[in-house]
């Protein structure tokens, strides 16, 4: 195995904790890849996992070597995509990611990148979940999507849509409910809202409420599956109202509870000459635009 | 002086003894689940959803997880996952295998027309994921591998890769079940038929405690209905 091969192995264990799930996942033997991580340790002179009951336990020069192994990674996958067309074709493969807000991905992004992939036949996108702005500029992504202010030197951002949040619940979960007569009434709801560890939930507080506030119900990082929860009518929860309407069984808790929040694109600005990574940002703004509202003031 | 030292630890040991009783009959509190995102979406909180309204002050913190396999951390009380648990601190059952195939939009298949054969799927759009996993290691064998260039739309998020084969963007993996739930998908190579085992488990020392016994059963419950509805 050549050193690069060793690094591999080594972010394939570390992301399953498991020499054998990560081999296998790499499609080696076990007894390869716990040889090319202990080559690694060698070289760097210090233990890199320790058995636990739940697996192997990363030491704090493992988690350290991940971390560079990763924007290795995230350097090569994006070389590998510059590499996969030409600069001035819409051909090869480009990646999206979206910040967090991964029900906007599923509900949004989706139908927008199909619409690109008909216009343009010989390209390809891949779409990731969870990626900050800042690994924009990792190159662990080429446009990215997200609703945070961002304010990063060296990346091109558009505001596609101004996009209007409320509350929503499911039609029999609000029939059964007490009424909601003020924001102060909402913790009488079950709220089903992503998990605090994740930090704050972006829609939530664009309405002004605090987390700390509200019941959780059932608690979940992975916002579709809040969203999911929702239509199950296991509580109320706050989303985008295009994404929380296309349900005919939710209705809008507090049609006066509302907030407005930008969903923005971004392109790194070394890639304004790469025409396919143009061509997806431009293709996603347009498409992206038509959810926009009208501004309220105040 | 010794006495009354030994008879005051007695008795806080007692109370923790009874704390702990109590603990373990106590339907109220939190319990921790880490499932694969598609069956954590449409059959673990489903099952969640019914179990809470018969015991409100139940709460479930659910992690999702992208890809094929969740990872079990130190606060994991249960965990579905795709083979058996490494770690010797959980008990599992194995639940009869989840039964997979193509599918596609109809208004992919009348835009691109069906494959015919296995073989044919690298002429199609196809949807899949971007980071190699073992768990699907027999689309490798079927000359699919994650870098083929077949694969127009990759995400190792099985939600996201849902979306597109609804969305019309080609032709995805998907558990037939979840499949039957949406008439535009139509199957494709139904000779493809990879049939995928599935464990759910629970952490040893907390099959006695009820709050966790009664998640574990609610979702064995939906599980096992979920493979038979096949």
């Amino acid at each position: 195995m050549s050193q690069w091969d060793d690094y591999r192995a080594f972010r394939h264990v570390l992301r399953r904790r498991s020499y054998a799930l990560g081999a296998a996942d790499l499609g080696v033997a076990p007894a390869t890849a716990r040889a090319a991580v202990e080559r690694l340790a060698e070289r760097i002179g210090a233990a890199l996992f320790l058995h636990a009951p739940d697996g192997l336990a990363p030491t704090a020069a493992a988690i350290e070597l991940g971390r560079i192994a990763a924007d290795m990674a995230d350097a090569v996958g994006g070389f590998e995509r510059m590499a996969s067309g030409g600069l001035e074709v819409v051909a090869g493969r480009v990646k999206v990611a979206v910040y967090r807000e991964d029900i906007l991905a599923h509900a949004l992004l989706t139908p927008a990148i199909g619409a690109l992939l008909r216009r343009h036949p010989a390209l390809s996108i891949d779409l990731a979940l969870g990626l900050d702005w800042g690994r924009l500029r990792a190159r662990a992504c080429d446009v990215a999507v997200g609703v945070t202010a961002v304010d990063h030197p060296g990346l091109d951002v558009r505001r596609a849509a101004r996009l209007k949040i409320g509350l929503y619940g499911h039609r029999r979960y609000l029939a059964e409910a007490a009424p909601v007569t003020s924001a102060g009434g909402l913790p009488r709801f079950a709220i089903v809202r992503p998990r605090r560890a994740t930090g704050a939930d972006v829609f939530l507080s664009a309405l002004g409420l605090s987390e700390a506030d509200l019941e959780g119900a059932v608690e979940c990082e992975d916002r579709a599956a809040v969203f999911t929860a929702i239509r199950l009518g296991l509580g109320i929860g706050a989303f985008p109202e295009v994404v929380a309407l296309a349900e005919n069984d939710l209705e809008a808790v507090r049609p006066d509870i509302s907030a407005q929040i930008d969903l923005m694109v971004a392109i790194r600005q070394d890639d304004q000459d790469v025409r396919r990574i143009v061509a997806v940002r431009d293709g996603l703004v347009e498409k992206l635009t038509r959810h926009d509202v009208p501004a309220v003031a105040g | 002086m010794l006495i009354a030292l030994a008879e005051a630890t007695e008795l806080e040991a007692g109370q923790f003894t009874a704390l702990a009783a109590a603990e373990r009959l106590d339907t109220h509190g939190t319990v921790r689940v880490t499932a694969p995102e598609m069956l954590g979406h449409h059959v673990i909180l489903a099952a969640i959803g019914d179990l809470k309204a018969r015991r409100p002050d139940l709460r479930v913190e659910l992690t999702l997880q992208t890809g094929a396999a969740p990872l079990i951390d130190g606060q994991t009380d249960i965990a579905l996952l795709p083979s058996p648990p490494e770690s010797g601190d959980f008990t599992f059952t194995e639940i009869h295998s989840v039964s997979w195939g193509f599918y596609a939009h109809r208004d992919y298949l009348s835009r691109a027309g069906a494959p015919q054969d296995v073989a044919a799927l690298t002429t199609h759009d196809l949807i899949g994921v971007e980071t190699p996993s073992a768990t699907f290691e027999f689309l490798s064998a079927l000359g699919l591998p994650p870098g083929a260039p077949a694969y127009r739309f990759r995400s190792d998020s099985f939600t996201a890769q849902f979306a597109a084969v609804r969305a019309g963007l080609g032709i995805a993996q998907c558990q037939n079940r979840l499949a039957a739930g949406y008439p535009e998908l139509v199957r494709v190579v139904p000779e493809f038929d990879p049939r995928l085992p599935a464990y759910l488990a629970m952490r040893e020392w907390l099959r006695g405690v009820a709050r966790v016994r009664l998640v574990h059963d609610a979702i064995l419950e939906a599980m096992k209905r979920h493979v038979a509805q096949v």
